[in-house]
């Protein structure tokens, strides 16, 4: 029976090739259950953001109020119950249409409010809603009836009191973005308003706090009971609306751990070979004595893992201890406890990953004869390790599945994984081999480095793909984490325009830009936007000529309301031609939205017509644009060339950026122009930023661990080749070769391997801009100096290894070892 | 050169740590090598045979005494010196052949000419490889040839610098009878007929009675 004592697991650290395969295991350990878990606390803490914005994790929607059996459906669930409209607030002779949330005693379910005392006092946070007889006032509409807190303001049939200056609500994006400032009021206090009468436009929202699992169950029960004018809204379908960060972050955090699966695979599967060396006389040994099958595999298999185990664990620990840095990193309190299941199946990937990559050249061992193993013949036939890689690439599909839960989702990846592995060394193979037969007229040192390399493909190819591998994912890992933080950045920079106005005509627009110059907001354009319908497409009334009868439809949408046309001489920082081009500067043209003009069906060189209330205008299609509507800056569906739009009545749109502590003086702007509307997006804006600066931090966070793991790795493949190494310059020595000839020939070995891997990398990291170009950043992903990034690693690696004492160790005895 | 022996050993000595305290291996092995002379050194295994080759050849250094080749002392001598002395003087044979793997059998043979900066390094090589029989396998590797076949590619390679000294360790222990008797064969031809002095360690008495002179290693000391 074979012992366990832990002197027996503790023998195993002696080899080098052992202590590589741990460390290798613990760096895939640490990179698996450090990106699962950052996903995991991301997907909770997005979740939970997004069921905060939509108001709850499940909310049943409808022109009028959840029936009787709704709400006990969710009777045991915290629920809230909303109404959304329109109305005029009065005091004295002034009035101003408000956006009214009427909301019951549960609300908010996610998030808090915050409100402050007086307009423009220091905000706080609440977790409840106005109580009844009072309401909450965002602070344009406090401006407009020019009222502060403590007054009285009617509402319908009702005074209510002013009880706080509503500054922030967790829901702002729920749907009620709206033009008009907010009001906050109670639901019971609704009837007695009298403000809703049949017909009027109202939304009621029967909102839901379903956390987890929870959700699908309410989902499937509350379905049968919908009535018409009912929808269901959860928080995972926000979630596919939302913004594009996490959608980019999530894919980035998927590929990255399948790229860490597959590099330290790469050195457990070098140093295994290694290590089966290591093991094989002792199996030969064994076998002569009269071993069976199942006792030499216990003993060398069984050890082994148990042996390994401990860097398994040190891997989980150290994942934990990041982990929790890196919620503390991300703000706020703990928020997601990985379950048992997470952390058994976490163990169990790096188990899978050695099972996949090592076991079946430990394995091999209990197969071999003896007398082969003896006689020192026990090289795998070519045909069994290309069946060992293929079996091991079954190792990193199944954690995928283990982790992803989904086969579907990772196909691309996948089919990446499956070509890097396979094919790059064979795409790898021909080069190695011409450069051998070239070689042969090289002086001694480089001829011999390249001997090494060549004639030894078993090692050399594996060797060879793990670094380009390594060296690639680093240069990309750099390059997709930069760009995902400038884009980012780009799409909302520090100074992004906290208001919007709307209303603005010619005749105000001198005192605007006075008053703008006066408060150094930063403007970054005015728009004349003139209201028109669609009317004609190529001399055809546009109910002909747009065949859709698709109620939801984007394009039927637009054809049924007044459309904001405006004009402009340069094309929008967030907007890009996608065909045809920009306008010129001639009247009579126009720039097309990319997705209006698939729904309308609208082509380049068609002829448009619009009617508007003062005229008619007529443009012919230039080009069609796509629009970044996330951008916080004013976009148009249709954008005309200068002077097109002159002859029409119009008013001007923009948007400015204002410091925080200027916001004072909105209210004397507002009774300077007082027909304008006046938009603060600050909240809005706050919370955009907010998701950015963490989805940010993640990022960095992701590539620094895909470097450190790349780095790590590669340095595992190198020192798996060591040893042979070693006992290659002990023979040159015995044969009198010099210190310089045996640094030379070291130098050039390394030099043709990592440049060789640089250069392949340099390949791959190109061939790879187009795939993830078009899942990260919708197929914009520029070549960068970043793709030069291995070679910051592997100048002072050479140098480094120029530059470092020889051993001189007796060379007997290196080459008897 | 000629009334200069090619190799000197006095009072060597060799001791490692060990747990019960120093071990000594060798202890106080005087000798002397003419050129041409043939010295077979024998002793039970793990009295210290291969030690003293390494010693002798400067692949290790001893903790006391000192070893001279053509009348140069390796003491003092850095590892670079050692290795640039034994270049100039000797070759090795070993039981393991330790051919290098990467290359061919040709390539093998070229390498201590190409590490001295000889000329017509392939030519020579190409000679050598004929010399032992090998003309025909020059562009095998030692894994396409047999054990014997990879001795006698060891055995070019040795003869190829035409060393004043071969050192030989244990050559034919891990050939088969009929291999180690060709080798062994060679091994005594090539050094008669170019003059070469030869140093063999062995267990096998046999091996060791083609030698002139012949002593044994008993307990790290070597018999008169």
């Amino acid at each position: 029976m074979p012992s366990w004592s832990p002197t027996l697991l503790l023998r195993p650290w002696r080899s080098s090739a052992f202590r590589i395969q741990a460390l290798a295991l613990l760096v895939c350990t640490l990179a698996i259950a450090a990106v699962v878990l950052m996903r995991g606390e991301l997907d909770h803490r997005f979740a939970n953001r997004t069921a905060e914005a939509i108001g709850g994790d499940l909310v049943l929607e409808g022109s009028e109020p959840a029936t009787e059996v709704q709400r006990e459906q969710v009777a045991a669930l915290p629920h809230s119950r909303i109404a959304a409209f329109s109305t005029v607030l009065v005091q004295g002779d002034t009035f101003v249409l408000t956006s009214v949330k009427a909301v019951d005693k549960a609300y908010p379910l996610y998030g808090e409010l915050t409100v402050a005392e007086q307009r423009f006092a220091t905000p706080r946070t609440v977790d409840q809603g106005p109580p009844p007889g009072e309401v909450w006032l965002a602070g344009p509409a406090l401006d407009r009836l020019d009222q502060t807190v403590g007054d009285t303001v009617t509402v319908g049939e009702r005074q209510l009191r002013i009880g706080k200056v509503l500054v922030r609500e967790p829901d702002q994006g729920a749907g009620f973005y709206s033009m008009s400032p907010r009001v906050l009021m109670h639901l019971d206090d609704v009837a007695s308003t009298g403000v809703l009468a049949p017909g009027t436009r109202v939304k009621y929202e029967l909102r839901i706090a379903a956390p987890g699992e929870q959700m699908a169950g309410v989902h499937e029960r509350l379905q049968p009971t919908l009535a018409a004018h009912q929808e269901i809204d959860t928080r995972e379908d926000a979630a596919l609306r939302s913004m594009g960060p996490m959608r980019q972050l999530s894919l980035w955090g998927q590929l990255s751990v399948m790229m860490v699966v597959l590099l330290c695979g790469g050195a457990v599967y070098l140093a295994a070979g290694v290590r089966s060396a290591e093991q094989a006389r002792r199996c030969a040994v064994m076998k002569t004595f009269g071993a069976g099958r199942r006792l030499i595999l216990g003993q060398i298999l069984g050890r082994e893992l148990a042996a390994l185990l401990p860097s398994i664990a040190l891997g989980l620990v150290l994942a934990a201890g990041a982990f929790l840095l890196l919620q503390q990193w991300l703000g706020d309190a703990l928020t997601w406890r990985p379950s048992v299941l997470t952390w058994l199946l976490l163990g169990l990937a790096p188990v899978v990953i050695w099972a996949g990559f090592a076991l079946p050249r430990l394995w091999r061992l209990a197969d071999l004869p003896a007398r082969l193993i003896l006689a020192d013949r026990m090289e795998a036939p070519a045909a069994r390790t290309g069946r060992n890689l293929l079996g091991a690439l079954m190792a990193p599909v199944l954690v995928a599945m283990m982790l992803s839960g989904s086969l579907v989702a990772l196909g691309q990846l996948l089919l990446l994984m499956v070509a890097v592995a396979v094919g790059m060394p064979l795409l790898l193979w021909g080069p190695l081999r011409l450069a051998d037969k070239g070689g042969a007229r090289l002086s001694l040192a480089p001829r011999l480095a390249l001997r090494r390399l060549a004639r030894r493909p078993l090692t050399t190819l594996p060797m060879l793909a793990a670094m380009v591998l390594a060296l690639a994912v680093m240069s990309l890992a750099s390059q997709v984490g930069q760009q995902l933080l400038g884009q980012w950045r780009a799409s909302l920079p520090e100074k992004a325009p906290n208001y919007f106005v709307l209303n603005l005509f010619d005749q105000d627009m001198d005192a605007f830009r006075s008053w703008l110059d006066t408060h150094d907001a930063e403007v970054p354009g005015f728009y004349p936007v003139v209201r028109a319908r669609l009317t004609e497409v190529n001399g055809q009334p546009v109910r002909e000529a747009v065949t859709k009868e698709d109620e939801d439809d984007q394009g039927q949408r637009a054809l049924n309301r007044d459309l904001s046309l405006t004009q402009a001489a340069a094309l929008p920082e967030s907007n890009r031609v996608t065909q045809g081009r920009w306008v010129e500067d001639s009247p009579g043209e126009v720039s097309v939205e990319s997705e209006l003009a698939e729904s309308l069906g609208l082509e380049v060189g068609d002829e448009l017509g619009f009617t508007a209330p003062s005229g008619r205008v007529a443009a012919t299609v230039v080009g069609l644009r796509e629009v970044e509507w996330e951008s916080f800056e004013p976009n148009f569906y249709f954008m005309f060339s200068p002077g097109t739009l002159e002859s029409l009545n119009r008013y001007w749109l923009t948007s400015f950026y204002l410091p925080e502590g200027q916001g004072a003086d909105l209210p004397d702007l507002i009774r300077q122009f007082p027909q304008i509307t006046l938009l603060d997006v600050n909240a809005l804006l706050d919370q955009a930023q907010d998701l950015i600066a963490r989805a940010s931090r993640a990022a960095l966070a992701l590539a620094v661990l895909l470097l450190a793991s790349g780095v790590l790795v590669m340095a595992a493949a190198w020192l798996a080749g060591n040893q042979q190494r070693r006992r290659d310059e002990a023979l040159l020595r015995v044969l009198g070769a010099r210190s310089a000839l045996l640094r030379r020939v070291a130098v050039l070995e390394q030099a043709l391997l990592l440049g060789g891997a640089a250069l392949f990398a340099h390949l791959l990291h190109l061939s790879a801009l187009w795939p993830l170009g078009t899942s990260l950043f919708d197929g914009d992903m520029p070549l960068s100096w970043w793709i030069l990034l291995p070679w910051a690693l592997i100048v002072p690696m050479l140098a480094i290894q120029w530059l470092k004492p020889r051993r001189h160790s007796a060379p007997l005895a290196r080459l008897m070892s | 050169m000629a009334s200069t022996p090619v190799l000197v050993a006095r009072q060597l000595s060799k001791t490692v740590p060990a747990p019960e305290g120093e071990l000594t291996l060798l202890e106080h092995i005087d000798l002397a090598v003419q050129g041409g002379d043939t010295l077979a050194i024998t002793g039970p295994s793990g009295s210290g045979k291969s030690t003293l080759l390494g010693l002798l050849a400067g692949l290790d250094v001893p903790t006391g005494g000192d070893v001279s080749l053509a009348g140069e002392p390796f003491s003092g001598l850095d590892e670079d010196a050692r290795a640039a002395l034994r270049g100039r003087y000797c070759s090795f044979v070993f039981q393991a052949f330790h051919l290098v793997a990467d290359l061919t059998a040709l390539e093998n043979v070229m390498l201590p000419l190409e590490i001295a900066g000889a000329d017509r390094a392939r030519d020579k090589a190409r000679h050598w490889l004929a010399r032992v029989g090998l003309d025909k396998r020059e562009r095998h590797f030692p894994s396409q040839l047999s054990g014997g076949e990879q001795q006698r590619v060891a055995l070019a390679r040795a003869f190829a610098m035409e060393p004043a000294l071969l050192f030989a360790d244990e050559p034919t222990g891990s050939l088969d009878r009929a291999n180690g008797d060709q080798v062994a064969g060679l091994l005594f031809d090539l050094n008669r007929d170019h003059g070469t002095a030869l140093v063999l360690v062995t267990h096998d008495p046999a091996l060791a009675q083609h030698c002139a002179t012949h002593r044994e290693l008993v307990e790290g000391r070597l018999s008169a």
